[in-house]
């Protein structure tokens, strides 16, 4: 196995280092490889993607001497300086303090708690002499203070606790320090000998199976996916695009579409309607003049131009497409529109104030409801959805009106996907439409939301470039 | 959609059957009712507005009774004559000035729960076809605390009774100004010295429509006999609301109804049926049937519509209360309920069209794989933006701000631009690594005297390195393939760098800017890296009209 492993020349030192001496700290791992600390650290993450060593990051505590004991260390300590001058003779206090300076406190202190000395006091005089004890030639403390030295010690490497405790307790004596240290060990020694670079042109030859950096990719939007999805869907079964403005007239938007003037989602609370703008030509004065009448005939009120001038965001888009067919007069035809539409109400997971919507229209002398209830069952199909059923609904300007349900895999919820149903002769017969259209239409967003299993609509108007780079191709 | 709640076990007992929960609510959403939410005891429904009849669990329960069991024979309330009179004075034909009503004798008294549905049949129609109240009112009545005639006129605001839920006397001036209904409601009296009351013959008030009805006629659980009136603004509301009255009662109780004359005329013959002729033909070219006459009447017994057959054609008989069948393609839908939508089989249509995408989406197709091939990734961002975010931050004052006349968002306007959405979305991902590079294609609105609509490509870059020479590069790149190279020309804008912001030129008009983003609108954002970006028009630049029809030329 391990011969098909190419090394680079770095890992190759680090290898016959750690082939001595199988687990490493890094800073000796640096001094034995004679490689730069870079080099060091990507020859160490390479042999780790191998698998063939580990690193252990550990913390050590490390114990080494302050001022006063590295003075001690290179001369003496204050208490072996009293007791060298004291065993001269014996010492007036205050001549002891001249001589000791700042070591004078501790000197005493120490040499007397030892019993090194005795303090008398002679006549005005206090005199030091020698004590009952006779001091060894060296104390464990400071056998301590020699072994250390100037090094920086593991703590845990001190066997002498005790002395260790009392030298903590002096003043500027035993400083510590705390090191993050890494260990690299070899899990198995391996034998570079046997290996591939025996052969020609080694230097070129890289490994080509360990894991590489990403790229951040740039992608169209998973909405976009999802609306070019729907179109090419659509142009399959043989419908054209038609676009078209998003600010309507209420003529387009609901006059047209037999939806009375006083109807609740005309009022200002369910639809954007713009400050200050109303056009007058909005339509053709035939047009006007058969879709007045029909309002006034069926739902018995009298209709208003002014209301017909107001403009609005669209809240759907079979204004675009029924426009189209009467305009050039169409007797054959399927056609689409796909894009944004709005509605005044307040966002929330499930719902936005300006949304997505397909929209289709088929007109023609042999088309009835079925078809247009098996062009919903392919299209589910095709997205990936099969198992639908359809639902008497009402749409105000279908009549019959159905809805196509869906199963959710994901929530285990029946769901609405499409509305559809057959134009009502009052929108169709005032446009000077002859023949029955059929409709369909339905929200991309949920349609989105199913696709990409994301269940707050919201998210995709947040543009989160995690999210972007990364959502999953379906 | 308006909303009831069913109770299953009193539904159950309406309808006289114990069906299982599930066949209850496939038999409920083959009728178009749509479910809300179900448990063990009740369903929530949601009803089309235009059938109120389901308002009540009645109208629900005369439904299924009639889809399980047809009956071959159309029931036909009879309206039997009386003596019983309503005037109206001509002081109430300029407020409201129609009223019909009816009078309901029953066997027995009403119950808590009958009440209660009758009451919610009653809001429902306040507010779906009474338009909250403004176009028709209804006052339900104890007929028995009533003496005959009763009168229907204006009286002075200071005229006073006990209103409904009160135990003491208001003037009607107080009722509008002290009770809530009257603050809710007051906003549809005109007249501030006089207003519509009815009255009986012993002067006492019944009703102050459309506010509230007085105290002592209130229906209980001991009312056996009903007075129903309804005020409105036109008779044809009037008596849509009366029907559905008539029907509920009757779906509560074998009710005994008699006519009540108004100013001397009777109203029974209002509610005479209405003929639609049929024939197969036209039904089985919309559902893709050959359904037979006789199967096609079967299929609106089912709905309680009843027909006959007269030179083959199909005469179908439309009870006053079915004022939501408009036409012959309404009672299409009656026989798809009555067949079943889940019997009719969906099929392809062999269809004969060929597809095509406009060519506005190819245009922005290639863009887009342009775009993606210089490295930016799409991101799509409303169009009705923040103002804050839109002006504020970006230092900008709109010259002609588009508004609404109302918007649940206060702060909500149209934008005229992209690269403030695009400098939120730096904004928002500046936990994500660098280099960050965004495109939109999308729709602005230019307001001049009119509105615009244009679209624009708009491109952001955040990056260490970023600087005025890789933006303008980017453009240029992006729109090379389509042959078009533009000019710049040292121009000034609050959003971009002094000395680094150019104005794009194509023939010598400015078609979009291109720049360094200011330190100061970096700050506002909290952006902490150097970013540029460009926008450009592209309405006009590549397509003389973004539509490939003429439809909204003269828009």
């Amino acid at each position: 196995m391990l011969a098909s492993i190419i090394f680079h020349p770095i890992e190759k030192q680090i290898i016959k280092s750690l082939n001595i001496k199988t687990s490493t700290e890094f800073y000796l791992l640096l001094q034995k490889t004679k490689l730069n600390e870079d080099q060091l650290r990507r020859g160490i993450e390479w042999l780790k993607l191998k698998n063939l060593i580990d690193v252990i990051n550990t913390q050590e505590i490390f114990v080494s001497l302050d001022t006063n004991a590295l003075f001690a260390y290179r001369h003496s300590t204050p208490e072996r300086k009293i007791l060298k001058l004291v065993s001269d003779k014996p010492r007036d206090l205050q001549e002891l303090k001249k001589l000791l300076k700042s070591d004078f406190d501790v000197a005493i202190a120490k040499a007397k708690k030892n019993s090194w000395i005795d303090i008398m006091s002679e006549s005005q005089n206090t005199i030091v002499h020698l004590g009952k004890v006779i001091p060894p030639s060296i104390t464990p403390e400071e056998k301590l203070i020699l072994s250390i030295g100037n090094k920086k010690i593991p703590e845990k490497e001190i066997v002498d606790k005790k002395s260790l405790e009392s030298l903590k307790k002096r003043r500027d004596f035993i400083k510590y320090n705390t090191a993050k240290s890494k260990s690299i060990i070899l899990k198995k020694k391996i034998k570079l000998d046997e290996l591939i670079e025996t052969k020609q042109n080694n230097n070129r030859v890289i490994d080509v199976e360990s894991e590489v950096p990403l790229f951040n990719v740039a992608r169209v939007h998973p909405l976009r996916e999802t609306i070019n999805d729907i179109r090419d869907i659509l142009i399959s079964f043989g419908f054209s695009e038609i676009q078209g403005p998003l600010i309507q007239s209420s003529f387009w938007n609901f006059d047209a579409l037999f939806t009375p003037q006083n109807h609740p989602v005309r009022e200002m609370q369910d639809t954007f309607y713009l400050e200050d703008q109303s056009n007058v030509g909005i339509a053709t004065s035939q047009q006007i003049k058969n879709v007045s009448a029909i309002h006034e005939q069926k739902w018995h009120y009298k209709w208003k131009l002014s209301e017909a001038q107001k403009m609005t965001l669209r809240t759907h888009t079979t204004c675009i497409t029924i426009r189209h067919i009467a305009n050039h007069k169409l007797e054959n035809a399927q056609i689409f529109s796909l894009g944004r539409v709005f509605r005044n109400e307040k966002s929330s997971y499930k719902h936005l104030s300006e949304f997505h919507q397909i929209e289709g229209l088929i007109i023609g002398k042999d088309i009835n409801l079925r078809h247009l209830m098996g062009i919903q069952k392919e299209f589910c199909r095709r997205i990936g959805i099969t198992k639908i059923k359809f639902w008497p609904t009402f749409f105000p300007y279908t009549e019959p009106s159905l809805q196509t349900m869906v199963y959710n895999e994901n929530t285990g919820k029946w769901l609405e996907l499409f509305g559809m149903g057959i134009i009502r002769p009052e929108v169709t017969n005032p446009l000077g439409i002859k023949k029955p259209i059929l409709a369909f239409g339905g929200g991309i967003e949920r349609i989105a939301m199913l696709k990409y299993m994301i269940n707050d609509v919201r998210e995709f108007y947040t543009n989160d470039l995690t999210m972007l780079r990364n959502f999953k191709c379906r | 959609m308006p909303v009831t709640t069913l109770n299953l076990t009193r539904l159950r007992m309406l309808i006289g059957r114990k069906i299982k929960t599930q066949d209850l609510i496939n038999v409920l959403t083959s009728l178009g009712l749509d479910i809300e939410e179900q448990n063990q005891t009740y369903v929530r429904i949601e009803y089309s507005p235009n059938r109120p009849d389901y308002a009540t669990d009645f109208g629900i329960a005369a439904a299924i009774k009639g889809f399980y069991q047809p009956s071959s024979k159309m029931y036909n309330f009879k309206i039997r004559p009386s003596n019983y009179e309503i005037k109206i004075d001509d002081s109430v034909k300029k407020m409201r000035p129609c009223l019909s009503a009816i009078i309901a004798k029953g066997d027995q008294i009403l119950n808590d729960e009958d009440i209660k549905q009758l009451l919610a049949l009653q809001e429902d129609l306040h507010n779906g076809l009474g338009k909250k109240r403004s176009k028709a009112s209804i006052g339900i009545h104890d007929f028995d605390q009533l003496s005959f005639p009763l009168e229907y006129i204006a009286v002075p605001g200071n005229h006073k009774f006990i209103p409904l839920g009160e135990s003491s006397i208001f003037t009607m001036n107080d009722i509008l100004n002290k009770l809530t209904v009257g603050q809710k409601y007051k906003h549809l009296i005109q007249n501030n010295t006089h207003m519509p009351t009815i009255m009986d013959s012993n002067g006492i008030t019944i009703s102050f429509p459309p506010i509230i009805n007085s105290a002592c006629t209130t229906i209980t659980n001991k009312t056996k006999n009903i007075l129903i009136e309804i005020t409105a603004i036109d008779s044809i509301v009037d008596d849509d609301i009366l029907s559905i009255m008539i029907d509920t009662l009757h779906n509560i109780q074998d009710y005994k109804f008699y006519n009540i004359k108004i100013d001397g005329n009777n109203v029974s013959s209002k509610f005479r049926n209405r003929k639609i002729i049929l024939d197969a033909q036209f039904v089985n070219a919309a559902l893709g049937l050959q359904m037979s006459n006789d199967e096609i009447m079967k299929s609106l017994q089912k709905n309680r519509l009843y027909s006959h057959i007269q030179n083959n054609k199909i005469i179908c008989s439309i009870p006053r209360s079915r004022f939501d069948i408009l036409g012959k393609i309404d009672l299409v839908e009656e026989i798809l309920i009555g067949y079943g939508v889940k019997n009719l089989e969906p099929t392809l249509p062999t269809s004969q069209n060929l597809g095509y995408k406009s060519h506005l989406t190819k245009y922005l197709e290639s863009l887009t794989m342009i775009m993606i091939g210089l490295g930016y990734t799409e991101v799509l961002n409303q169009s009705l933006v923040d103002s804050q975010i839109h002006y504020a931050l970006t230092q900008t004052k709109p010259n002609k701000l588009i508004k609404f006349t109302e918007s649940l968002n206060k702060n909500h306007i149209l934008r005229n631009s992209i690269i403030p959405s695009l400098l939120y979305n730096i904004s928002k991902n500046i936990h994500n690594t660098y280099p960050q590079k965004l495109f939109e294609l999308g729709t602005i609105f230019a307001k001049s005297n009119v509105i615009n609509e244009e679209i624009h490509l708009s491109c952001i870059r955040a990056d260490r390195n970023t600087n005025f020479t890789e933006i303008k590069s980017t453009l240029q790149s992006a729109f090379k393939p389509f042959g078009i190279s533009f000019k710049t020309k040292r121009t000034s804008s609050p959003i971009f760098s002094y000395g680094r912001t150019a104005s794009i030129i194509l023939n010598s008009n400015t078609v979009g800017i291109v720049g360094e983003i200011s330190q100061d609108v970096l700050h506002n954002f909290k952006i902490r890296i150097p970013t540029s970006a460009f926008e450009i028009k592209l309405t006009g630049l590549l397509l003389e009209n973004q539509y490939d029809n003429n439809d909204f030329m003269h828009d």
